[in-house]
C-alpha cells in the first residue's frame, strides 16, 4: 500500500482528531514520496491507532446501549406508575359518585 | 234519603273524592311524624354548638343552614385537597425541570458523546453505576411524588368512607376531575418526554458509533491485507 493510499483510506475513516494526527505523523515519518510503499512495522502502527479508536467507540457504544436500556425501563416504569394513579383516581371517583348517588335517591325516596 | 246514601256509598265518584283524601291525610301525617323524626336524629346526632346555633331557627332554616355547612365544608376539603396535590407535583415539576436544564447544560458544553463518556470516567463500570445512579434518582422522585399523591387519595377516600359512615356529608371535594387529573400528571409526561428524547438522541449516537466503527475495521482489514500481500514481494527483493 502506497503512503497516498494509506493518507486517504485512514483521512476517510472517521479517526478521532489526535488518532488522526498521530497518524498522519507515522505516515508523514515513513517517507516524503507519496508513491513509496508503507512498510509492515507502519501498518502495525497504524493498525494499533485504530484498535485503540475502535475500542473507544466500542466504550461509547456500550454506554450508549446501556443508557438506552435504563431509559427504557425509566419509561416503563413512569408509564405504568401514572396509568396506576390515573387508574385510582378513576376508581376513587367512581365509587364516590356512586355513594353519593344512592345518598341522593334514599334522601328523594323519602 | 235511602237515595242519596245508596249513592253516597255505592258512587264510585263519590268513593274516588273520599278515600284517596282519607289515605293522603294519613300519609302526609305519617311523612311528617318520619320527617320530624329525622330531623330529631340528626339534631341529637349534630355537635351541641349548632344545635344552640340553629335553635332558634325554624325548620325550613335549619334546613338551609345545614346545606350552607355541608357546601362551605365541601369547598374547603376540596381545595384542601386539590392545592396538596397540587403542592406536591409543583415540587416534581421543580425537579425536572432542574435536572433537564442540567442535562442540556451538560449537552452544550460537552456534547453527547462527551457526556456519555463523563459518566465513563473511571472506566465502564463505574459509569454503569453512574448512570444508575442518576436513573434511580429521577425514578426514586418520580415515584415518591406518585405514591405520595396516591397516598393521599387514598387517605382522603378513607376518611370519606368513615364520614359516610357516621351520616356526614361525602366530601365531594376529594374527587379530580379529568382536566385536574391531566394537569396533576403533566410534570410526569414531561419527564417521559424528555427522557423518551434523551433515549432518541442516544439512539441516533449509537447508530453512528456502530457505521465508524464497521468503517474502521474495514480500514483494519485494507491494512492486515496490505501487509500480507507485502510479505511475499520483500521475501522475492530479499532473493
Amino acid at each position: 500500500m502506497k503512503i497516498k493510499d494509506a493518507k486517504e483510506i485512514i483521512g476517510s475513516c472517521d479517526l478521532s482528531e489526535g488518532a488522526l494526527k498521530r497518524a498522519m505523523e507515522i505516515l508523514a515519518a515513513a517517507g516524503n514520496d507519496e508513491e513509496t510503499e508503507i512498510d509492515d512495522a507502519t501498518i502495525d502502527q497504524l493498525m494499533a491507532i485504530l484498535d485503540v479508536d475502535i475500542d473507544t467507540d466500542k466504550l461509547k457504544l456500550e454506554a450508549c446501549d446501556e443508557s438506552i436500556a435504563l431509559l427504557g425501563g425509566f419509561i416503563g416504569e413512569v408509564g405504568t406508575v401514572a396509568k396506576l394513579a390515573g387508574d385510582e383516581v378513576e376508581e376513587t371517583t367512581k365509587n364516590i359518585y356512586d355513594d353519593a348517588s344512592k345518598l341522593f335517591n334514599q334522601k328523594a325516596d323519602k | 234519603m235511602t237515595e242519596v246514601v245508596t249513592k253516597h256509598e255505592n258512587s264510585p265518584e263519590v268513593e274516588t273524592k273520599y278515600k284517596p283524601g282519607i289515605e293522603g291525610f294519613f300519609k302526609r301525617v305519617k311523612k311528617f311524624v318520619r320527617i320530624t323524626e329525622k330531623v330529631q336524629e340528626a339534631t341529637q346526632q349534630v355537635p351541641q354548638e349548632q344545635v344552640e346555633k340553629v335553635s332558634g331557627l325554624g325548620f325550613f332554616e335549619r334546613v338551609g343552614a345545614a346545606i350552607d355547612r355541608g357546601i362551605d365544608k365541601v369547598k374547603t376539603r376540596a381545595k384542601k385537597a386539590w392545592e396538596g396535590v397540587k403542592d406536591r407535583f409543583e415540587k416534581g415539576k421543580e425537579y425536572f425541570k432542574a435536572k433537564s436544564e442540567e442535562i442540556s447544560n451538560r449537552r452544550k458544553e460537552l456534547g453527547i458523546v462527551d457526556t456519555v463518556k463523563s459518566y465513563v470516567q473511571d472506566g465502564l463500570d463505574s459509569a454503569r453505576s453512574g448512570i444508575k445512579l442518576i436513573e434511580a434518582k429521577w425514578k426514586d422522585a418520580e415515584v415518591s411524588q406518585l405514591v405520595d399523591a396516591r397516598a393521599s387519595l387514598r387517605k382522603s377516600y378513607e376518611e370519606a368512607k368513615q364520614m359516610r359512615a357516621k351520616g356526614e356529608a361525602v366530601p365531594e371535594g376529594y374527587i379530580l376531575n379529568r382536566a385536574q387529573l391531566r394537569a396533576a400528571l403533566k410534570p410526569i409526561r414531561t419527564a417521559e418526554l424528555a427522557a423518551r428524547a434523551e433515549r432518541r438522541a442516544l439512539r441516533a449516537e449509537a447508530k453512528k458509533l456502530r457505521r465508524r466503527i464497521e468503517k474502521k475495521q474495514n480500514v483494519v482489514e485494507l491494512l492486515r491485507k496490505a501487509k500480507s500481500n507485502s510479505a511475499p514481494v520483500a521475501a522475492a527483493a530479499a532473493i
